[in-house]
C-alpha cells in the first residue's frame, strides 16, 4: 500500500516526531508507515486521515487496485 | 503540542529480566529445604501477579506497530527458541548428560533446566524483534 504521509507531513512542516505525538504513536511507527513497510490498521488509518482532514483514499492508495485500473 | 508521553517501541527486555529473576527466586525458594510451601505459594503468587500487572502497563504503553513487533517476535522467537530447546534435549539424551555439571542436587537440576529452556526463547525473541524493526527502518 502506498501513501502520501511524507508529503502531507512536509506540507505542514511537521517532523516525524510531531506527527507521532499527534497520532499517539512512536516516531519509529510513523517512519514504518511512511515508508510503506507497515500498513496501519483501519482505526489508525482513519485517525491519520482525520488529522489531515482527508479521506483514507486520499492518504492511502491500494497498489493492486491502481494496477488493475491502469490495465483496464 | 500535547504534553502526554510519546509512545515507545522499547522491547520488553526489562520485564523479561525481571521475570527471569522472579522465576529464579521462586524456583530457588521452592528448592530451599526449609521454605514453607504456603510461603512459597504466597510469595510466588504475589510476584506473578506483580509481573502480570507490569506487563499490562508495558503493553498499554505500546502503539499498534510496536505491538505487532512484539506479537511477531513472541510467536516466531518462541518457536525458534523451542526448536533450539528440542535440539538441546536430544543432545542431552544422546550424550547421556555427560556435559551436565556434576554433583548438583535434583532441585538445582530443575532450576538449571528451567533457566536453560527459557534462555534460547528469550534470545530468539530479542533477535527476531530487532530484525523486525531493522527491516522497517
Amino acid at each position: 500500500m502506498n501513501n502520501r504521509l511524507r508529503i502531507l507531513r512536509a506540507e505542514r512542516g511537521w517532523s516525524q516526531a510531531d506527527l507521532a505525538d499527534r497520532l499517539d504513536v512512536s516516531r519509529q511507527s510513523v517512519n514504518a508507515i511512511e515508508t510503506g513497510k507497515y500498513d496501519p490498521s483501519l482505526p489508525l488509518a482513519f485517525r491519520i486521515a482525520r488529522l489531515f482532514g482527508l479521506t483514507i483514499e486520499e492518504v492511502f492508495t491500494d497498489e493492486d487496485a491502481s494496477a488493475a485500473k491502469a490495465a483496464e | 503540542m500535547t504534553a502526554k508521553r510519546t509512545k515507545a517501541v522499547t522491547p520488553l527486555w526489562r520485564w523479561q529480566v525481571l521475570a527471569a529473576i522472579f522465576v529464579l527466586a521462586i524456583t530457588l525458594t521452592g528448592a530451599a529445604p526449609r521454605a514453607h510451601p504456603l510461603l512459597v505459594v504466597l510469595v510466588g503468587g504475589a510476584l506473578i501477579v506483580g509481573l502480570f500487572l507490569l506487563g499490562v502497563r508495558a503493553w498499554r504503553g505500546l502503539d499498534e506497530v510496536a505491538r505487532e513487533a512484539q506479537k511477531t517476535a513472541c510467536m516466531w522467537g518462541a518457536r525458534i527458541g523451542a526448536g533450539v530447546n528440542f535440539i538441546l534435549v536430544l543432545m542431552l539424551v544422546v550424550s547421556g548428560g555427560a556435559w551436565l555439571p556434576a554433583h548438583l542436587s535434583p532441585q538445582m537440576y530443575v532450576v538449571l533446566g528451567i533457566g536453560a529452556s527459557a534462555l534460547p526463547m528469550i534470545v530468539a525473541y530479542q533477535i527476531y524483534w530487532s530484525v523486525w524493526w531493522l527491516k522497517r527502518r
